[in-house]
């Protein structure tokens, strides 16, 4: 990538930030909080997204950036006031800012006539001073004034420097009277024995200025106690130089532990150079007085108040030029000129330092980029690391060595490793689902402008982590989730005050971990489900018999059901017609659950619950006609072994199990899947019964359950192609490829068509 | 003639992609070393840490803008010989006029090209080499 393309990335990554601050600013004056520094960091965020947008050429978003930008600037001078309705569009504003910002990514477009519309808006809004008028009739906004550049520099003429000053050596700085250091240095018998000499530590320290030893040799003992190695004498040693504790420190770095030193004195703050801006700054307002410029400089001569700048004009070839190469040598700057007036008490006495490499300066990040496509790379070769050492366990234990022994305690160590080198690569790609909950507050705020209610959104758990494969098909399910709370969950304000509610509504959007997965809960303050109406309705549109009994928890969640809506009209707002079915789909294809828990006029909670990650899976490992094949374990409700009188026969090739007074369709995985043609009797095998996403249940028959494992996910449409009932494969630790069930499909095929094929079709790859 | 490769600058936005703009043009025209500060505050911390014969700064940031470091710079002895380039928007005359008042040696409008940027730093220090 080139380094511009670079920066892009960067700018953008920024923009998501400045777009953040933006709101979060937006939301305070929404609040009530308008003082200056948050309006200005409003108008700073939508100023800096100009700025960057200008640099690369994203002339519709510096356009409406612009529009955006100048109306804000009338908020910070004061010359239109902060009201809630200003607020209100200029929060509509900043989504069609971020709008712009996202068809600026991706190369796409925005929805021109609603940023026209919102640029007239805010144009006249600017122009009236604040106050909403009717669109209509509003000119459009004026092209963003841009003043030549040559018109600002008619007035204004550079400044001429004549010679660089040279920075290389560190400045020599006025002694920092009555600053001595007093370092006490006592050897331990070690550093006498490391073959280290206390001369030359003196000597060492010598170099840094001007010192005077005492010899302590009081714990000398008489002659004859004398241990000839041992150590008994200690050093004080004044030095009077303007050097920091660092320094004296670095000294004794190589016999640290051989020796006790103990530093004290020095120049009193003992510390980098500490800055009182606030000082500096009234030094500043103050200083204009005496900025005489200094005489004899050839250097800046900074202008005083009003008169004209002592301009040099700028000089090709500046008189008395220094070479380049001289620079480093000659021009030793005068001493830093000590710290008198106004500014003696800003500064509080610098240390000499020795310049610091040209290191970035603050936030320099301690984070590094890396091509996504690395880490998967990472991820696949843990993955087939994980299946190598359960291979390799599983030979172990056939080849009969006792658990006891070296090779399997070995084994035992690898696995261990092997698991936290899978946990750690899975923590690269984890990233908080913040990014996801960053974009839900516009959401909220859209859907309660459109259903006429007044919602808070409170959010939880913005840290929580999670692999970005997750990340990217979580925001969908929440947005749904969401809608409806507000949509349905929510009273209207006129039944919240009714029913003795604030009339604001909350919605609530939490993550957290639990048991090795991540929960999303969704909660409102709302009116409850109201289970009779469900109920009726699910009798109506016949989803279930009219005389069926079902718990609170069983209706809650008839919801789910494909087609169920209780809305009177189907809103704009939480579905066409698609309703929590197709919430409960996607997150069933991401290996989760979801359900709700309600009661009513307090409100409802949907709790969604997901892997971590979409590499491994927790698997039900079964046998199907002499093949291993995998059952995701969260479509499986329980497993069974039926009796042969559970067993109905329905039509000619159908069959149902009746489990507790309902009745199941049977699916014999291998006649579905083609492992096998003849009908084997339920009772003989297993059967598990499952749910699938539409919420319908089937018992799927096999032949024996091995045990459940978590597994690592193969694609096997990049390995192989595409295959009916099959959702993927992994590899097993014997070495196999076994193919993981895609339950659903599984079912809908079973559904589908009556005929089973009489040749066996599939088989898996050995 | 000074080499542009001696000239130690300081660049100064809140903006992680200006800066990184500005030090990208910087380096194309041989000044490498550059060091970065985030707003006002850091600028002169970083200052008064180690000298830099060049600032190239934004007006607006936050704790200290553009014009309260150049005032602080032109009111501190040491630091006084420092040049100073204010960034600015195209249609900030004022600020222009208002930080000539306090000594600026030049601005630089933003968007700007990398001729742009090697003509006005050559306006302050003469032809780089």
């Amino acid at each position: 990538m080139d380094e511009l393309e670079e920066i892009k990335v960067t700018f953008f990554q920024e923009c998501d930030e400045l777009l953040a601050d933006l709101e979060n600013g937006l939301l305070a004056m929404q609040s009530g909080d308008s003082d200056g520094e948050t309006i200005n960091a409003v108008f700073r965020a939508v100023h800096s997204i100009k700025g960057g947008a200008g640099a690369f050429g994203l002339d519709p978003l510096v356009r409406f950036a612009h529009v955006f930008e100048t109306l804000l600037d009338g908020v910070r001078s004061h010359k239109i006031d902060v009201t809630v309705e200003l607020v209100r569009e200029l929060l509509r504003a900043a989504d069609v800012l971020a709008d712009h910002v996202q068809a600026a990514r991706t190369d796409g477009v925005v929805d021109e006539a609603a940023s026209a519309d919102m640029a007239a808006v805010l144009a006249a809004l600017t122009a009236s001073g604040g106050r909403i008028a009717p669109v209509g009739g509003v000119a459009p906004p004026p092209a963003p004034v841009v003043t030549p550049d040559d018109e600002i520099g008619s007035s204004f003429k550079p400044m001429a420097i004549m010679s660089l000053a040279n920075f290389d050596e560190p400045a020599e700085l006025p002694s920092l009277g009555g600053g001595a250091w007093t370092v006490t240095f006592r050897p331990k018998t070690e550093l006498y024995r490391n073959a280290n000499d206390p001369l030359l530590l003196l000597r060492e320290l010598e170099r840094l200025g001007p010192i005077t030893v005492a010899i302590n040799d009081e714990t000398l003992p008489s002659l004859s106690e004398m241990d000839p190695e041992a150590a008994y004498l200690a050093f004080t040693v004044t030095l009077d130089a303007p050097v920091t504790e660092a320094q004296i420190q670095e000294v004794f770095e190589f016999v640290e532990g051989d020796c006790d030193v103990e530093i004290t004195g020095g120049p009193a703050p003992a510390e980098a150079p500490a800055l009182d801006i606030a000082a500096l700054l009234a030094a500043a307002e103050t200083a204009q007085i005496e900025m005489a410029p200094p005489v004899a400089e050839p250097v800046v001569a900074p202008p005083v108040a009003v008169a004209p700048p002592p301009v040099i004009e700028p000089v090709a070839e500046p008189v008395a030029p220094p070479a380049p190469a001289s620079v480093a040598i000659e021009a030793h700057p005068e001493p830093a000129p000590e710290f008198t007036g106004v500014l003696a008490s800003a500064i509080k006495t610098p240390q000499p330092k020795a310049p610091p490499a040209n290191e970035p300066v603050a936030n320099a990040q301690a984070t590094i980029r890396v091509d996504p496509e690395r880490i998967d790379r990472l991820i696949d070769l843990v993955g087939e690391l994980v299946i190598n050492q359960a291979m390799l366990a599983q030979r172990v234990i056939e080849s009969g060595l006792a658990s006891s022994s070296s090779v399997a305690l070995g084994l035992d160590e690898l696995e261990q490793l092997t698991r936290q080198i899978q946990d750690g690569v899975m923590a690269i790609r984890a990233q908080p689902v913040k990014s996801v909950f960053q974009r839900m507050p516009r959401l909220v705020r859209e859907v309660a402008n459109m259903t006429g209610k007044s919602v808070r959104l409170v959010t939880e758990g913005e840290s929580t982590e999670v692999d970005k494969t997750v990340i990217e098909r979580l925001g969908e399910p929440i947005t749904h989730m969401l809608r409806n709370a507000i949509d349905h969950g929510l009273e209207t304000p006129d039944e919240r005050r009714a029913a003795g509610k604030p009339i604001e509504g909350t919605v609530r959007l939490a993550a957290l971990h639990r048991g090795g997965r991540i929960v999303i809960e969704v909660g409102d303050d709302g009116r409850g489900i109201n289970r009779k109406r469900v109920y009726a309705i699910a009798v109506e549109k016949e989803l279930i018999a009219p005389d069926a009994v079902l718990s609170d928890e069983e209706i809650d969640n008839l919801i789910f059901l494909p087609g169920f809506s209780t809305a009177s009209t189907v809103s704009d707002i939480s579905g066409r017609g698609v309703g929590m079915d197709v919430v409960r789909r996607s997150v069933q294809a991401l290996g989760g659950r979801i359900s709700i828990s309600s009661k009513p006029g307090e409100g409802s909670v949907f709790t969604l619950s997901l892997p971590l990650t979409l590499a491994v899976l927790d698997g039900m490992v079964v046998d199907v006609a002499g093949q291993t094949l995998v059952i995701p374990l969260t479509a499986i409700v329980e497993s069974l072994r039926p009796k042969a009188e559970e067993v109905k026969g329905l039509g000619p090739q159908g069959a149902v199990l009746s489990v507790r007074d309902s009745f199941v369709p049977l699916v014999d995985i291998a006649n579905a899947l083609g492992f096998r043609s003849d009908k084997r009797a339920p009772h003989e095998g297993v059967v598990l019964l499952i749910e699938a996403e539409d919420g319908g249940r089937a018992a799927l028959v096999a032949d024996a359950i091995q045990g459940q494992r978590q597994v690592v996910i193969k694609s096997l449409e990049s390995n192989y192609r595409q295959v009916e009932g099959i959702a993927a494969a992994t590899i097993l630790g014997d070495g196999r490829v076994a193919l993981i069930v895609d339950v659903d499909a599984l079912v809908a095929m079973r559904r589908r068509d009556n005929t089973r094929p009489t040749e066996p079709t599939l088989f898996a790859a050995e | 003639m000074p080499a542009a490769s001696a000239l130690q600058v300081l660049v100064v936005d809140d903006q992680l992609t200006i800066r990184s703009l500005v030090r990208n043009g910087l380096q194309q025209i041989g000044v490498v070393n550059t060091r970065e500060a985030v707003d006002g505050e850091d600028a002169l911390r970083a200052l008064i840490t180690k000298p830099a014969h060049l600032v190239i700064s934004d007006f607006n940031m936050p704790k200290l803008d553009g014009l309260g470091l150049l005032r602080a710079i032109r009111a501190h002895p040491p630091l006084r010989q420092t040049a100073f380039i204010m960034l600015t928007g195209r249609a900030d005359k004022d600020l222009v006029d208002r930080a000539a008042q306090f000594g600026v040696n030049n601005y630089l409008v933003k968007p700007f090209t990398v001729v742009t940027l090697r003509e006005k730093i050559e306006e302050v220090f003469g032809a780089l080499t």
